[in-house]
């Protein structure tokens, strides 16, 4: 991939990390770091990967740095903070908010496998690659993760 | 162990049922169930505490089960194929058969719109602000140039003192000539000449013959004091000579006069001389000129339609160096091939790769 390649996945893909990172970690300033983080990895690589699959590399790339630090923000606590403040908004009835909520509830694994196939659409053998994962895991996460948002859905009444 | 009673016999039962008391407990226990025998407990009513009690759910051991699309939709698998049709891996066939089943029972019809809905909608609005911190600029790297201009540089100093060496050379050599061809030539009779001239002053001679010679004295070169700093009006080989040919004092007058004619011819010669190297050097700037007009014919011709990639740095050192300098570089495309021309001077390259 040539820097200019580079730049043109910058334009397409930065936004895609972002909110990739942006649900996981509900922290703003830390999906910035995950985004940053990510295509510094991705540039130093940038000889070796082609253009075709930067974007699964990126993901990749992404997917890793937010188990790292959702990890690292497990030990040092930060995670209650960020499901209490989640939670602080739960009065907001629009369905994908009440959705955003309730990705809150789901454990980190089905949460990267649901977001991976909603925003970006991936099939379960690309999520598996991304994720390292075998693509039997891959859909019983995603199987699991719609049944809980399901019911949590279902719990508010939202749907008719 | 503190004293079992009314009051706290209840956990003491616990224990004595999961086999959690020692040995004196239970003894302790047993005796006082003895002695408040409405405290026992029927057999139905105690717990069970057996491995068969600990189970999963029915709702979670569904979910651990896999389903192929050859099994019919059921009641037990409904939620299975209603998310694997949300979710598109189902086949048409199998799609049009979940449908139906919802159809004929209208509480899952409620959940396929809930499943429907469970879904994430990427928020277009959320963007990364700050994508030019992520991207790369391209270096320049100036390196090349350097080298390009150093090398310049050096072909141009060897080039340069090259030529001029060469031109000492043929300065030199052109002195070397003119001297070469006037002792060949005039030597003798510069020779004799001056001994005639000596001779000529015979009546003085006469009073001191060993009066040294002097150029100064010599009329001829008084005549021509404007050329007394040519190599001939210094040829040390006079004073040898003279002592040589001070032998021969016995010049007829006839002898003397030609002598005179000859000494006198060698002044518009050795003008001559000098006119001949400005013309010759003229000629060489001509040359020149005419070569330069042939090498930018060359260029013209073969890199007409080749730029110069650094022009001003070509004009600077061609300014500086009042040399001509040319570099023009094409680079390889689908259509041209690669070319390359400098020209340093007379010095010329080019290449052409296909």
């Amino acid at each position: 991939m040539t820097q200019k390649e580079y730049n043109k996945a910058v334009d397409e893909f930065s936004d895609n990390i972002f909110r990739f990172a942006l649900k996981h970690l509900r922290n703003e300033m830390s999906a910035k770091d995950i985004v940053q983080e990510t295509f510094t990895k991705v540039w130093i690589k940038h000889e070796e990967v082609s253009y075709e699959k930067v974007k699964s590399y990126l993901f990749t790339t992404a997917y890793h740095a937010i188990v790292d630090w959702a990890k690292k923000e497990k030990r040092s606590g930060d995670i209650e903070q960020t499901e209490e403040r989640g939670a602080t908004q739960s009065m907001n009835f629009e369905v994908q908010e009440v959705l955003t909520e309730a990705l809150e509830k789901l454990p980190e694994i089905q949460k990267s496998v649901v977001l991976l196939r909603d925003y970006e659409g991936y099939n379960y053998a690309e999520i598996a690659k991304i994720t390292q994962l075998s693509e039997s895991q891959v859909k019983v996460y995603i199987f699991r993760a719609r049944k809980t948002l399901k019911e949590y859905i279902k719990r508010l009444d939202l749907v008719v | 162990m503190e004293k079992i009673s009314v009051f706290n016999y209840e956990a003491f039962y616990l224990d004595f049922l999961e086999g959690n008391l020692n040995e004196v407990d239970t003894v302790l226990f047993l005796e006082f169930l003895s002695a408040n025998p409405d405290l026992k407990m029927e057999e139905d009513d105690l717990p069970i505490f057996s491995e068969e009690s600990i189970a999963l759910d029915l709702k979670t051991k569904e979910n651990l089960k896999h389903h192929t699309e050859d099994e019919l939709v059921v009641l037990a698998n409904i939620e299975h194929f209603l998310i694997a049709q949300v979710e598109g891996i189902i086949s048409p066939e199998k799609s049009k058969e979940v449908d139906s089943f919802v159809a004929a029972n209208s509480v899952f019809s409620k959940e396929k719109a809930l499943y429907n809905s469970a879904y994430f909608i990427a928020d277009e609005r959320i963007v990364f602000e700050n994508k030019q911190s992520l991207k790369r600029k391209k270096a320049i790297v100036l390196w090349p140039y350097y080298a390009a201009a150093a090398s310049l540089l050096l072909a141009m100093l060897v080039w340069y003192s090259n030529s001029n060496g060469k031109l000492e050379q043929q300065n030199l050599f052109a002195d070397d000539t003119i001297e070469k061809n006037i002792q060949n030539t005039d030597s003798d009779t510069l020779v004799k000449e001056d001994v005639v001239l000596e001779n000529n002053n015979d009546s003085k001679k006469m009073n001191g013959a060993t009066e040294n010679y002097s150029p100064k004295n010599n009329p001829i070169f008084n005549e021509e004091n404007n050329i007394s700093h040519l190599p001939i009006a210094r040829n040390n080989s006079v004073e040898n000579d003279n002592q040589t040919v001070i032998a021969d004092n016995s010049p007829s007058p006839k002898k003397m006069k030609e002598i005179v004619k000859k000494k006198k011819s060698i002044i518009p010669s050795i003008e001559n001389i000098e006119l001949t190297l400005v013309s010759s050097n003229e000629q060489l700037m001509a040359n020149s000129e005419v070569a330069k007009e042939e090498n930018n014919d060359y260029a013209s011709i073969y890199f007409s339609d080749v730029a110069n990639p650094i022009e001003p740095m070509t004009s600077f050192v061609a300014k500086k160096t009042k040399t001509e300098v040319d570099f023009r570089r094409q680079k390889k495309t689908e259509t041209k091939p690669s070319k390359i021309y400098l020209k340093i001077g007379k010095f010329e390259f080019s290449r052409k790769k296909h």
